[in-house]
């Protein structure tokens, strides 16, 4: 897999996996207060070693007129640093890619893999990455562009990464490409490809999932799981507790919520499934709200 | 060229809630002493018919930074109901070699920000976790009859750079100060993680 900037002959017709890449952090806390050299304590004067590095692959060739571009947006992480989840979380917030091109690009949403809990001391929840993190995005080509012709996409990326403390950090990341008639994924990016799809949440399976309203409770259970986690999206109805609602050591989950408006939920956002294989399952979870009588308040 | 923006940024004003003290609550009593060496008791305060703002700070927490250093939001909402009615205090909760712990560094940013409330030092983060204070900043303002009358975030962008369009706390204030509800009342805090004690 090469996430570098690579070019292949013109000649051939193969410029491939542009790339563009790494630029760090550290930076951020610009003019203002705070930053001795001499105090350990000033996140400012850590920033010596990278905590983030970023990069982004397209999977195809070229860019086809009225085509689609799938580009993986990379976030390499030093060692003890993490990046966090786009869903709910007590602190930080999750990266973000802001891509400047030409009129008439279109851009899909960004695809976020499954993250990790980090339960901090003082009960902080956070729904975290840690090492590697690749965002998949599709991005619509214009049809009006001119076969022979070259395109390049400048997207900005942003991200507060912590450990102990946190950083802030951003990048721009150039990509050329050359506007086709007809384009191919490289063996490259379609392995990247694969492999960034194989951590992202799917649907729930047919029959994985039972569920049942009790009052205000939402009580899930996925036979044979080993142990549940629930990870909310902003847009999941307000939780009693998910702390401790949150993971479950069995194969059931009893979500307590809280009302508004006359109704509890939805529950929206990913259910962590671990059944003992090799790697856990991770579904979209999207339970519409259930009323709540006036007494059952 | 122009801009055409993607992004997946969900900085701004998310629907949920979190749980932890919520409007209508009695606030949890404290006395904890700032880096002046003054004790500040919450309750003399609340008998002396003041509404409280409590701030959870840490000096190099870039969300901090943010406002008391890139922007002044902290001293210009707290200036702008100056009147004696509203007491700040400013609350740090970094435990013993976490960011942002020690009288010395605290003294010395209260200068650098040029920050006309006190800072309280809560090493032990007892405070903090009575309050459920997760981020700094984390804010409350509690009100004469020792109720928690708002519990979140100072506004609504949740990211380190950019500042809000609306200030939660400044609104939730001025409502009070005029006797009139607060239009909002609990929204999700934002920043760093408080530095608590293992």
């Amino acid at each position: 897999m090469q996430w570098t900037a690579t070019t292949r002959s013109p000649r051939r017709f193969r410029i491939c996996l542009l790339l563009a890449v790494l630029l760090v952090t550290g930076c951020g806390d610009g003019a203002g207060g705070g930053n001795s050299n001499s105090d350990p304590a000033d996140e400012s004067s850590r920033a010596d070693a990278p905590a983030v590095a970023t990069s982004a692959l397209v999977v195809e060739t070229a860019a086809v007129p009225g085509g689609e571009l799938t580009v993986l947006w990379r976030f390499a992480m030093a060692d003890d640093w993490h990046l966090y989840w786009s869903g709910r979380n007590d602190s930080g917030y999750a990266p973000s890619v802001t891509l400047a091109t030409a009129p008439g690009w279109e851009t899909g949403p960004l695809r976020w893999p499954l993250p990790r809990r980090l339960v901090q001391a003082g009960d902080i929840l956070d729904h975290v990455y840690e090492g590697e993190l690749i965002l998949i995005q599709t991005l619509a080509v214009p049809a009006d562009l001119e076969v022979g012709s070259q395109v390049t996409l400048a997207a900005d990326l942003a991200w507060l990464a912590c450990r102990q403390e946190c950083v802030p950090g951003k990048a721009t990341v150039t990509l050329t490409l050359p506007v086709a008639g007809g384009t191919q994924r490289t063996s490259a990016g379609e392995a990247a490809l694969r492999q960034a799809e194989s951590l992202l949440p799917m649907a729930v399976p047919a029959g994985g999932l039972a569920f049942r309203w009790e009052g205000t409770t939402l009580n899930l259970n996925v036979p044979g799981a080993r142990t549940l986690e629930f990870y909310p999206a902003w847009e999941c109805g307000d939780l009693v507790d998910l702390l401790h609602d949150g993971e479950s050591a069995t194969d059931r989950l009893a979500l307590r919520f809280r009302t508004t408006a006359g109704q509890a939920g939805p529950a929206r956002g990913v259910l962590r499934v671990d059944s003992g294989g090799a790697a856990p399952a991770a579904w979209y979870l999207e339970i519409s709200p259930t009323s709540i009588p006036d007494s059952g308040g | 060229m122009k801009l055409l923006t993607l992004c997946a940024l969900m900085l701004l004003t998310p629907v949920a809630v979190l749980a932890g003290l919520t409007p209508g609550d009695t606030a949890p009593e404290f006395t904890l002493t700032d880096t002046d060496g003054k004790e500040h008791n919450l309750q003399q305060y609340l008998q002396d018919g003041h509404v409280v703002v409590l701030e959870w700070f840490n000096p190099d927490c870039p969300f901090i930074k943010k406002h008391h250093a890139h922007a002044k939001t902290m001293n210009e909402t707290y200036a702008a109901v100056q009147d004696g009615k509203v007491v700040w205090l400013a609350i740090n909760s970094s435990a013993e070699g976490k960011q942002g712990y020690g009288l010395e560094r605290n003294r010395k940013a209260r200068l650098e920000y040029e920050m006309p409330m006190p800072v309280l030092l809560d090493p032990s983060g007892e405070v903090g976790r009575k309050y459920g204070a997760k981020t700094t900043p984390h804010m409350f303002i509690i009100t004469t009859d020792g109720k928690v009358e708002y519990n979140g975030a100072i506004d609504d962008n949740r990211s380190a750079d950019k500042l809000g369009q609306t200030n939660h706390v400044a609104q939730a204030l001025h409502a009070l100060l005029r006797d009139e509800a607060v239009p909002v009342s609990m929204t999700p805090p934002y920043g760093c993680s408080v530095k608590y004690a293992q």
